[in-house]
């Protein structure tokens, strides 16, 4: 691949990840944790299954995401194991490995255990936002933060996140 | 001068410069927190090994932020002591970056990454003046000069005014240790007879000027605050923290304070470093709602903050305690920040513009 | 058999472990001017920042985020793990972790070694004992009375607290404050000494605390009386984590032991800045490890120890007591001991260390394993006999609306109206601690929620974010201690076939919960769902016949872990015929020998018990100095 199209695939793995979690891109990629996961999945996907998995990624971020992440992703034999491990990722910056059957079909690599990324993956998982909380052990958030209404609901008003 | 008239005028001087030893105290804490956060904490620099780079500068920038946030709490003591009313959210008197501190006089800062650029800059805000004697006439350069002055003109007014007069300003104003927690040393109450709040704010005033540049300490970098420990180590003013993150390398407490610090060994790492853009302003992330959103959320809090502080100096103390959580959220934010590349494909990346929004 | 090579220095008294009993031992013996001679059987961890910040990584990077997962687990020095328990089943012991388990029930608990001891990953939660606590067998006709009441132990409470730095105000933290019915008419007075308090101010409640205080003034029987019934009230605990130091009282001080004490510093262990303590900044991570050594550790005092002995005070790392030598007249005339120059490899130097008294600090099971090892201490029989611990029973649900989990300290609150009462002659009293990180510890959430609702429940996008904070934020758990009574037959003993690499004896534990325990169980159980009830939480609570600690009572299952809490195991007591030691914690049998830590205790109750072996360490301290300067004769 050239530089050129390692860009534009790694602009369209940030549009799937981003459909797949429901953060955009830029936060996503405000975690600091992009270039790593993509470089996980491309470690762990053989290189026709990562362009099958990322070829929807100009129909993304229009209108019929969900008929898309439903229909060809979700559940399909290949894509839907992979779409799981992948969303799983983001949240906890934990590798869940593809199932067994998976890897008979699809091939296996030896990237592919589970793991937590990175001390930064950790820290980064998107659970703790999503949950309006913060990563036990890291991103402290204050003396006394925990007596203060729980963060409202993202797109609820007071978006308390961090 | 003995008519009321000059009275209040000398009040109103006194509480006009105060005012703007406070506004000068804010307005180091943006670059000092954006320094501190563009650094890539541990953990989050590719390594093999999860060592630690870089820890020790984030700590001293951050004790120093700490130091700064007492600092305002003793000035705003002081201020409402002589009858002031310390103002946080008057966006006329907020700085935008980069600016000119003293009016224009001391050194200018910006708001940058972490690098020895920058640094230069932070021990230059906390050099000590050579010679007090300008200072106390009014020609400052330096913060520890303006300081010098404001000391001078407080000796003035209440020998010439008597301390009873000068002192009026309502006790329940004041922080207290209660209300104020920075671990950055003690907060001083400007309370008691005529004569005790006189001396409180001087001390409130010499323990600014201590912690800040360490002129008043003879020539030893030592502050005599002793951090336990095998070494016996004693902590060193704010102009030593920075040279030893220049000169990798700790102070002894004996060393001279003209020489390079002789002590142990500090990592640094200028690499493991956000490569955020200097200045950031509103304008680059026109071309990036999701970018801007970010960055609006991030203003949003720093307005929180300033409008908290506003509250706690002027009307409701408990106001203090809230504002911890909102620094940590803007920390968190400011990092987001720095992690996303500014859409001009420079390699930069976006950062926070510490803009106060106003009231809605 | 070759000889073993003698320490050069004889010290006047030899530490065994540098845990919270092991430190404050030392910082009040070379205090005194008396050298220290310490032996710790683990590496010296966080003793350095750059250590201490590297557990911090580990723990980011474990799977399985366990009390230990911070700190290694080294190959010469197995600790127990809660990884490793399993159910007993069948005549075989389950040998899978580092503890030999007899059953019939599993000892869910564990400890670290490591320089710091347990102190590195416990909670902090600082509770006094209740005054009936100290007299079980005069009041209740159950277990004993310890030797001295609870009057006799206040004033080292106090020292304690401020050893630790313990945050709570006093006025909250008398048994009438917190809404106990006392068996005692009188226990709440001067339960705290005229105008002591506590050196910072309370941790704020959390605000699950103050959903779950909703429920107060509810009543709930226990027991068969009427009297006995209690209203509940929500009350702060008292923690051993930094908060805002008290300024005192008109600038007076603030009595503290027999001194008038200063306003108190809060303090860090290690790093540039020790000297100056962060408060807690609500990491949420007290265990295993706090970041910001906000929450106490031993490490703390034993700077101090180093800071003040400075040549007195001497510490041998990564060296483990193997054995308790005695002359002819059955004293103590040394310690030999393994020092391992690299930890993971089984390879030792056996060397003795010499002092004028020995103390053994190396917490309730270690200590017993190496007296054991020793043959020492015989005489009454008691030595690893009525081992107790807290049996933690956990109940959760979901609350009816956010109540904002995973922020804080563990806990911050409880419904501590259980701690006593007149129903304590047949049902074991307990606590009811307030989880602040919704089932985490129940459950495994918040990780858990995210693979159920992605695998089984095909969310993705924004529904899945939405659908997380749903249920997320409703998490709520109440986690039950309930005390145990001394048993002889829950027991420690050791057995040649069961060594570590290094050639130790591993403990063998027999364990079992008596009917007045799993009724205390089943009593809180029933508070626990009638709370639930009252405010609206839908009980997800599972106890299942396949966890390792499930055991039924009038026949209902619920399971039960272990809290950590290792009591009981060389009493103090008033005769060389029912105890280890006398109420010094100086061996019956051997004159210049003691034993310190909780395994002092003679009956657990309901309060963690590290302030109080706290407390009682000084208690010790003040003996062994008289002894050191009377030149060791009785
Ligand atoms: C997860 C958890 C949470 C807890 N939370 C709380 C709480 O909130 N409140 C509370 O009161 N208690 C709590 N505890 C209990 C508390 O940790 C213990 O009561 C306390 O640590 C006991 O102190 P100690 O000094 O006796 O032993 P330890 O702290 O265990 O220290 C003993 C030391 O001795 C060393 N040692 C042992 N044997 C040898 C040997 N042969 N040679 C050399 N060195 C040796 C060990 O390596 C260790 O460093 C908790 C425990 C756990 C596990
Ligand atoms: S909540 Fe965090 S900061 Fe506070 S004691 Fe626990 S780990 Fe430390």
């Amino acid at each position: 691949m050239t530089t050129h199209d390692d860009t534009i695939a790694y602009d369209a793995f940030l549009t799937v990840s981003a459909a797949l979690t429901g953060y955009n891109a830029a936060e996503l990629q405000a975690t600091g944790c992009a270039a790593e996961y993509w470089h996980h999945v491309q470690q762990v996907l053989p290189e026709d299954i990562l362009k099958k998995f990322l070829s929807p990624a100009p129909r993304l971020g229009k209108k019929d995401d969900d008929k898309i992440i439903r229909e060809s992703y979700l559940p399909d034999r290949c894509l839907g194991p992979v779409a799981r491990s992948l969303i799983q990722l983001w949240y906890t910056g934990q590798w869940v490995p593809l199932p067994q059957e998976w890897r008979e079909n699809y091939g296996a690599s030896r990237f592919d255990v589970v793991k937590i990324i990175s001390t930064r993956a950790y820290k980064e998982g998107l659970v703790w936002d999503a949950i309006g909380a913060h990563p036990q052990g890291a991103k402290q958030q204050g003396f006394g933060a925990w007596s203060l209404e729980p963060p409202k609901q993202r797109g609820q008003a007071d978006d308390r996140n961090s | 001068m003995t008519s009321n008239d000059t009275l209040e005028k000398t009040r109103g001087k006194l509480c006009g410069l105060l005012q703007k030893a406070l506004i000068l105290e804010l307005s180091t804490i943006p670059p000092y927190a954006t320094a501190c956060y563009s650094i890539l904490e541990q953990g989050q620099y590719d390594r093999s090994e999860p060592t630690i780079v870089n820890a020790e500068p984030i700590e001293v920038i951050r004790q120093v932020m700490v130091e700064e946030m007492l600092h305002m709490v003793l000035v705003a003591n002081v201020l409402n002591s002589i009858g002031g009313h310390p103002k946080l959210n008057d966006p006329d008197q907020l700085p935008t970056y980069p600016t000119k501190l003293l009016d224009g006089r001391g050194p200018e800062v910006h708001l940058r990454r972490f690098t020895p650029q920058q640094v230069k800059s932070f021990r230059l805000i906390e050099t000590a003046p050579k010679d007090t004697g300008p200072a106390k006439k009014g020609d400052y350069h330096t913060i520890g000069g303006f300081y010098t002055y404001i000391k001078q003109e407080l000796e003035n007014a209440c020998d010439t005014f008597g301390n009873d007069a000068i002192f009026i300003g309502d006790e329940k104003r004041q922080i207290s240790n209660d209300d104020y927690f920075g671990a950055g040393g003690e907060v001083i109450e400007v309370v008691g007879t005529p004569k005790q709040r006189r001396n409180s704010a001087m001390r409130a005033i010499t323990e600014i000027m201590e912690e800040g540049e360490g002129a008043d300490l003879g020539h030893r970098a030592g502050d005599k605050d002793i951090i336990p420990g095998p070494e016996g180590r004693e902590d060193v003013a704010h102009y030593f923290k920075f040279n030893e993150i220049l000169h990798s390398r700790y102070y002894h407490p004996d060393d001279a304070v003209d020489e390079p610090p002789t002590g142990g060994d500090l990592i640094v790492d200028w690499s493991a470093v956000s490569p955020m853009q200097d200045d950031p302003c509103e304008g680059n992330y026109a071309r990036a709602p999701e970018v801007a959103a970010i960055s609006a959320e991030f203003n949003t809090a720093w307005t929180g903050l300033l409008d908290g502080l506003e509250t706690a100096f002027n009307t409701d103390k408990s106001a203090l305690r809230d504002l911890v959580p909102t620094m940590y959220i803007m920390k968190s934010l400011a990092q987001k920040l720095m992690r996303i590349p500014l859409p001009d494909g420079s390699g930069e990346t976006a950062g926070p513009t510490w803009t106060y929004l106003g009231k809605a | 058999m070759t000889a073993i090579p003698d320490d050069e220095r004889c010290y006047d008294v030899v530490i065994v472990g540098a845990g919270f009993a092991g430190g404050i031992l030392a910082k009040e013996l070379v205090s005194e001017g008396h050298s220290v001679l310490i032996l710790e059987a683990g590496e010296d961890h966080g003793k350095t920042w750059e250590t201490y910040r590297s557990y911090l990584d580990q723990y980011y990077l474990s799977l399985a985020k366990t009390p230990n997962s911070p700190y290694p687990n080294l190959p010469t020095l197995p600790s127990p793990s809660v990884l490793d328990i399993t159910a007993v089943r069948g005549t075989e012991p389950d040998t899978n972790g580092y503890f030999v388990q007899r059953g019939p029930l599993p000892f869910g608990s564990n400890y670290l070694m490591a320089y710091g001891g347990t102190s590195l990953h416990w909670l902090g939660t600082s509770l006094r004992m209740m005054p009936a606590d100290f007299e079980m067998q005069s009041r209740f006709g159950l277990g004993v009375d310890w030797p001295f009441k609870y009057d006799d132990l206040k004033k080292d409470y106090e020292r304690a607290e401020w050893e630790i730095g313990v945050s709570a105000d006093a006025v909250e933290q008398t048994p009438k404050a917190l809404g106990i019915k006392t068996s005692g008419p009188k226990d709440s007075n001067d339960y705290f000494a005229k105008d002591y308090d506590y050196p910072m101010h309370s941790i704020p409640s959390s605000y699950v605390d103050e959903f779950f205080a909703r429920a107060d003034g509810m009543a709930i029987e226990v027991g068969e009386d009427a009297s006995d019934t209690v209203h509940l009230k929500v009350s702060r605990t008292p923690q051993g984590r930094n908060s805002t130091p008290r300024s005192p009282k008109n600038g007076q001080g603030i009595p503290v032991g027999d001194e008038v004490r200063k306003q108190f510093q809060p303090r860090g262990a290690t790093g540039p800045f020790a000297y100056m303590g962060q408060r807690c900044e609500g990491n949420s991570s007290c265990i295993p490890i706090c970041p910001i050594q906000a929450k106490y550790n031993a490490m703390k005092t034993l700077e101090d120890a180093n800071h003040i002995g400075k040549s007195l005070m001497e510490t041998i790392t990564q060296a483990i007591a193997s054995k308790v030598e005695l002359d002819e007249n059955g004293r103590v005339s040394g310690i030999t001991y393994k020092k391992y120059p690299f930890p993971g490899v089984p390879q030792y130097e056996l060397r003795r260390a010499r002092g004028k008294h020995y103390v053994l600090a190396g917490g309730a099971v270690e200590n017993v394993t190496l007296a054991l090892a020793s043959g020492i201490c015989k005489s009454s029989d008691e030595l690893g006999r009525n081992l107790m611990d807290h049996p933690y029973m956990m109940t959760w649900g979901a609350a009816p609306e956010p109540v904002g989990p995973f922020r804080g300290p563990g806990s911050t609150s409880s419904y501590a109206n259980f701690r006593d009462g007149g129903f304590r002659d047949k049902t074991a009293a307990f606590r009811l601690e307030i989880g602040n990180w919704g089932w985490n510890f129940a459950a495994g959430s918040p990780n858990s929620d995210v693979a159920r609702l992605v695998e089984q429940e095909n969310l993705y996008g924004s529904a899945l974010r939405d659908k997380l904070y749903h249920d997320v934020q409703r998490q709520v758990r109440l986690g039950t201690l309930v005390e145990q009574l001394p048993r002889s037959t829950n027991r420690i003993t050791i057995d040649p076939a069961y060594r570590t690499p290094m050639g130790e004896y591993r403990p063998v534990i027999s364990y079992d919960l008596d009917d007045y325990s799993r009724a205390g169980l089943a009593a809180a159980y029933e508070a626990c769902v009638r709370i639930f009830q009252r405010l609206g939480i839908k009980n997800h609570t599972a106890y299942s016949p396949s966890d390792a600690g499930y055991f039924t009572y009038e026949g209902k299952g619920y399971t039960f872990f272990g809290a950590g809490h290792l009591v009981g195991t060389h009493r103090i007591g008033t005769h060389k015929s029912n105890s280890v030691t006398n109420d010094q914690m100086r061996s019956w049998d051997h004159d210049n020998l003691w034993l310190v830590g909780a395994g002092s205790m003679p009956t657990i109750a309901t309060s963690n018990p590290t302030l109080t072996l706290s407390a009682m360490v000084y208690r010790a301290a003040r003996a062994i100095t008289a002894a050191v300067r009377e030149g060791g004769a009785k």
